[in-house]
């Protein structure tokens, strides 16, 4: 385990992280500080497996602490911010396009810049104010370069970039009256799959997906689906309709969204709140969920992945069968000392994950070897 | 006395006068010696007398017994001619006698002819009549009688047949047997006949020449259809009791089967027949077996049929009787014939009955207990508002407990029955019945005691469904089980059963469910800590996230979910302390100070616990500036593992529930931006608890831990963290 893993430390607090997904090649991790004071920073990590070593390129974020980070699938240059600015008595949330620079001068140019930071080659700040202060989450579209979904405050909201129009989809409905009491959308993401017109929010504990194309129009939704809080979904990228949620209640659930009576995998091995859960891109039964108990585990779902043997298959697969992986908690990964907010896979390596814990300690680790052999042969 | 003869005795024969004299003179005085000559003189005399007397008394019958003689030679005398002349008499009474012999010779011998004749004659008319008799006897249905006659007669037609006269008659008999023969024949095969006829036709038949392996086979023929009939008699009587069942049984069907096998053996197995082949009675004795076992499997069928519908229903012990019955009655058959096999064993039925028996008692005692757990919840849903309820939970975990422990041994006494000594059949003895009894143990025992667990698993998995005391109670009584119960139960039934599972490879074996069922405690418990402990932090995070804390006052009192917090805290204590031992020693209780000490621990704690990472009030803001500081920090204190999993004892669940109450605290505080005063409003609050939580709680320094993570990340997210004085805090709090 221990060579198996590689620590990389911020000076700051931390909360963002996220892979860079328009990177092919190697494996790349946007890291982004969450510090009141005016120091925050962006580093892009690259992690050197053969030489089992992180390379670093530090940004300069200085538009306030950063919340979360998104990372534009189509462009590796792009990528996403939410963060809070201070405005008099105001906290703010607001959302900002960040451009790299481009990769070129980067080579002759290197020895100047190691004491500064590198320049951004743009900084898009996004015109939110329509949606009210608390932006929580931009996601790119998986497939239409120019569409981002932004969710903040009640509001899920689509926005062509070409044409700088936003156009306002699904708003929560305050259940009680009074203005204090509506609840805010908690994240978001796009789904996979319906060509792409399905995006999917988690508002308090329930789970609903709305069509981009029809305001207001709730493709179906998962009420209660946690005891407390819905913290965070990941879509299956190879199974359609199936989701994984993690909430307050400690539990990592898989669901299927045309069966929403209760969850088809359900497991409870942390301990408190479950910051971020992550379907594994290539192998989706590997399922990574990080914790504020200071835990990653990483679980083994094989019984309701795109890879699972169907139950009618005949002999021949029958010896097969008790290869495959057995459902439950594989490993516990526990070297972090604090709540772990963000644990991701690595769009490049299906065996490589990051997880990044408060204190500024980002984790890069591997799937442990049996595992991997037990997935693969 | 020693000596046997005394010289000094005078009526010894050894006496010596002269030694007797010399001792007189030697021994006494002259005075004893005078009276000594004086007696020895006088006894002279008497006995001189007594001489005389007797020798005169002799002679007199003497004289006496010479007469006699001479009287009785004279009677001898007379008598010899007496003799004499009876001896003349006697010679006359034998020339008579001779006489007369010599007259009769002649008569004598016609009287023999005569005779001779008479019953030649009387023999002729005896066949003469045959026929009319026979044909009498068939019409009185005295068929045995007939046969008798007709055989006896025909050894006469064996003899004399050749003569005209006689074949006329024996051609009439011949015809009349034919027809009884074929009347018999109909007789055998009709249906309605008892198994006695039966038998006593086939003798007939039999007698009468009829073919043996036709006649064999018509019989086991006829009887089978004559044993389905009863057993479809047998199939009818549901309403009456297994005992009557099998009674009926037995004496109609069993002893009808009984009857034809013996007599089938007895006709066709045990004799020897000339004219058949060789192997015929090694074939018979093959097909007696085949119908012995097909009538006495179906008959069995038929009876457990019956037990299987009836176990579980009816008294068992009846059944059990019934079923002894007829093992006695099957074994007793088992020893009729020698060459017989009956294949299948009342046994089976005997412990197929016990399983299911098991069966039915495991899902009876599913049933009682999938009751009484719903009891529980109804009881405990419903005493909600009750305030003593700390007894209450105690007692209803007594109740579930005792009954369902109570149930289990009703249960195994109740299967004892099987096993009991007067039985005439011994399931144990059998390797089939063995395992059934092991299956007690395992299927049923076991078995339960897994479902039981298994089942209060589900409520630790169904999150948030189930009221959280109904864990706790739940949890206890699996510990209860865990630490007596299964014990107490597995003894009781390796005690009954005998089964020695100690050194038993195939058995579950104590340990096991022990394991088993802890785990399920833990697993309940745990699910009790996470359920209150996600209760408090609802309420904490609600708090934190409706709260404005950039524009908050400053603070002049503890928020009143703090003061909730802790009495929601303070019930739970009361309940778990009403289960768990309140006697948690003192002594273990890892206090940071004293309680006086205490109410100024944030004045002056640097002092008291460096390796706690409790220092940041030290710092001054300028400090804090720096995150090295707490990371470096972080490095040399000893990492706090706040999740671990909880102990069966109070202070390790309140510490539980604070311990996910207080992250949940940390986790809201960290996604908020505070304010001055929002800042000493948690600084305030966090006192608070650190003042109120200590009693819950065994080991102080990790509340105070988790408190100080609090307030720093209060500090770290705070634009102006200036703390407020630690007197001011203090007297904010206990004004309260």
């Amino acid at each position: 385990m221990e060579e198996n893993s590689l620590i990389y430390g911020l000076e700051l607090q931390a909360r963002a992280l996220t892979p860079q997904y328009g990177e092919s090649n190697d494996v790349c991790f946007f890291i982004a500080t969450n510090s009141l004071k005016p120091t925050n920073q962006l580093h892009l990590l690259q992690y050197d497996e053969e030489q089992g070593t992180i390379q670093s390129k530090i940004f300069e974020h200085a538009l306030g602490e950063v919340w979360k980070l998104n990372s534009c699938p189509h462009d590796a240059r792009l990528l996403a911010s939410v963060y809070n600015v201070q405005k008099g008595a105001q906290v703010l949330s607001q959302a900002a396009l960040l451009t790299l620079p481009e990769d070129d001068p980067n080579a002759s140019d290197n020895e100047p810049l190691k004491s500064e930071y590198i320049p951004w080659a743009k900084v898009e700040v996004l015109d939110t104010a329509s949606l009210g202060d608390r932006v929580k989450t931009i996601e790119f579209h998986p497939s239409q370069e120019q569409t981002i979904a932004c969710v903040a405050g009640n509001k899920l909201a689509i926005m062509q970039r070409a044409e700088s129009a936003t156009r306002v989809v699904a708003e929560a409905s305050s259940n009680s009256s009074g203005a204090k009491s509506v609840s805010s959308f908690t994240s978001g993401k796009w789904s996979h799959h319906h060509q792409g017109h399905q995006f999917v929010v988690l508002h308090d504990s329930s789970v609903r997906a709305y069509d981009v194309r029809d305001s207001q129009h709730c493709a179906w939704s998962i009420d209660d689906a946690h005891g407390q809080l819905v913290r965070d979904l990941d879509c299956n990228p190879n199974k359609q309709c199936h989701l994984v949620t993690g909430g307050d209640d400690g539990c990592l659930k898989v669901w299927d969204c045309r069966m929403v009576k209760a969850p088809v995998f359900e497991r409870s091995d942390h301990s408190h709140w479950l910051w971020s859960v992550r379907f594994n891109t290539f192998h989706d039964q590997l399922i990574l969920s990080s914790s504020s108990d200071c835990k990653v585990l990483l679980t083994c779902a094989g019984s309701v992945s795109s890879e699972a043997v169907p139950s009618d298959v005949s002999e021949a697969s029958a010896q097969e069968r008790h290869k495959v992986l057995s459902d439950g908690l594989l490993q516990t990964f526990d070297q972090h000392e604090d709540s772990v907010y963000c644990a991701e896979w690595s769009n490049v390596d299906p065996w490589i994950f990051a997880s990044l814990s408060y204190d500024g300690r980002v984790i890069i680790s591997k799937v442990p070897k049996q595992y991997k052999y037990q997935i693969i042969f | 006395m020693d000596e046997k003869e005394n010289p000094y005795d005078m009526d010894s024969s050894s006496f010596d006068s002269d030694r007797y004299l010399e001792k007189l003179l030697k021994d006494c005085s002259l005075k004893q010696i005078m009276d000594t000559e004086a007696a020895v003189v006088k006894d002279t005399q008497t006995l001189h007398s007594d001489m005389q007397t007797l020798v005169y008394e002799n002679y007199n019958k003497f004289i006496s017994a010479t007469d006699t003689i001479r009287k009785m030679k004279d009677d001898f005398k007379q008598m010899e001619t007496d003799v004499n002349l009876l001896m003349n008499k006697m010679q006359s009474i034998t020339t008579f006698s001779e006489q007369i012999t010599g007259t009769l010779q002649g008569t004598r011998s016609q009287l023999c002819r005569l005779s001779e004749k008479h019953s030649l004659l009387k023999r002729l008319q005896f066949l003469s009549t045959l026929p009319a008799k026979l044909k009498a006897l068939i019409e009185e249905q005295n068929y045995a009688q007939a046969v008798q006659d007709y055989l006896h007669a025909q050894k006469v037609f064996a003899q004399y047949g050749r003569q005209p006269s006689f074949d006329g008659i024996q051609r009439d008999c011949d015809a009349i047997m034919a027809e009884l023969k074929e009347r018999l024949r109909q007789d055998f095969q009709r249906a309605g006949n008892t198994a006695q006829s039966l038998t006593e036709i086939g003798e007939l038949l039999l007698q009468l020449d009829e073919k043996t392996s036709d006649l064999a086979s018509e019989m086991l023929r006829c009887a089978g259809k004559r044993l389905h009939e009863q057993i479809a008699m047998l199939q009818d009587q549901t309403e009456r009791d297994m005992l009557e069942f099998v009674d009926m049984g037995i004496e109609g069907f069993l002893n009808d089967l009984a009857l034809v096998v013996t007599s089938y053996f007895d006709m066709f197995v045990a004799k020897h027949y000339e004219h058949e082949r060789d192997d015929f009675q090694e074939n018979a004795l093959h097909e007696l077996n085949i119908f012995l076992n097909q009538n006495i499997d179906s008959y069995l069928t038929l009876v457990q049929d019956r037990v299987e519908s009836d176990i579980g229903f009816g008294d068992t012990q009846v059944m059990l009787r019934a079923l002894d019955r007829l093992h006695r009655r099957l074994q007793a058959m088992r020893n009729i014939c020698r060459g017989l096999q009956v294949q299948r064993n009342t046994l089976d039925i005997i412990i197929a009955a016990a399983h299911q028996l098991c069966d039915a008692h495991g899902k009876s005692l599913r049933d009682h207990f999938a009751d009484s757990l719903s009891a529980v919840r109804l009881s405990l849903v419903s005493s909600k508002s009750d305030v003593a309820t700390g007894v209450n939970l105690n007692d209803l975990i007594s109740n579930l407990y005792v009954a369902m422990v109570e149930k289990i041994k009703g249960v195994l006494q109740d299967l004892l029955i099987f096993l009991r000594t007067d039985w005439s059949f011994n399931i144990k003895a059998e390797h089939k019945g063995a395992l059934c009894v092991e299956g007690i143990r395992e299927q049923l025992l076991i078995g339960f005691l897994r479902h039981i667990a298994k089942t209060m698993c589900g409520f630790a998995d169904a999150s948030g469904s189930s009221p959280p005391n109904l864990l706790l109670v739940l949890s206890k009584t699996c510990l209860e089980l865990e630490q007596q119960g299964v014990h107490v139960l597995i003894a009781l039934v390796d005690d009954l059963y005998e089964i020695d599972s100690e050194n038993s490879a195939t058995l579950t074996h104590e340990t096991e469910i022990c394991a088993e069922m802890r785990e399920t405690a833990q697993a309940l418990l745990d699910a009790y800590v996470r359920l209150q402990g996600t209760n408090i932090s609802q309420m904490l995070r609600k708090s934190v996230e409706t709260r404005d804390w950039l524009n908050c006052l400053e603070p002049r009192s503890v928020r009143a979910v703090m003061k909730r917090v802790v009495e929601e805290l303070g019930s739970i204590e009361a309940v778990v302390a009403s289960l768990y031992e309140t006697s948690s020693n003192p002594g273990f209780r890892t206090t940071a100070s004293s309680d006086s000490s205490r109410k100024t621990y944030f004045s002056n704690f640097n002092a008291a616990k460096p390796q706690y990472r409790s220092n940041w009030s030290n710092y001054t803001p300028s400090q804090l500036e720096s995150s090295y500081v707490s990371n470096i920090h972080r490095l040399f204190s000893e990492r706090v593992d706040i999740f671990t999993s909880v102990e069966f004892s109070k202070t390790s669940i309140v510490m539980g529930i604070i311990k996910i109450g207080l992250k949940t605290l940390l986790e809201c505080v960290r996604l908020r931006t505070f304010s001055k005063f929002g800042l000493q409003q948690i600084q305030v609050d966090a006192h608070y608890l650190q003042m109120n939580l200590w009693r819950f709680v065994s080991d102080e320094n990790l509340v105070n831990f988790l408190l100080d993570e609090i307030l720093g990340s209060a500090v770290h997210r705070c634009l102006e963290s200036v703390l407020m004085e630690p007197n001011a805090v203090e007297i904010i709090c206990e004004r309260g």
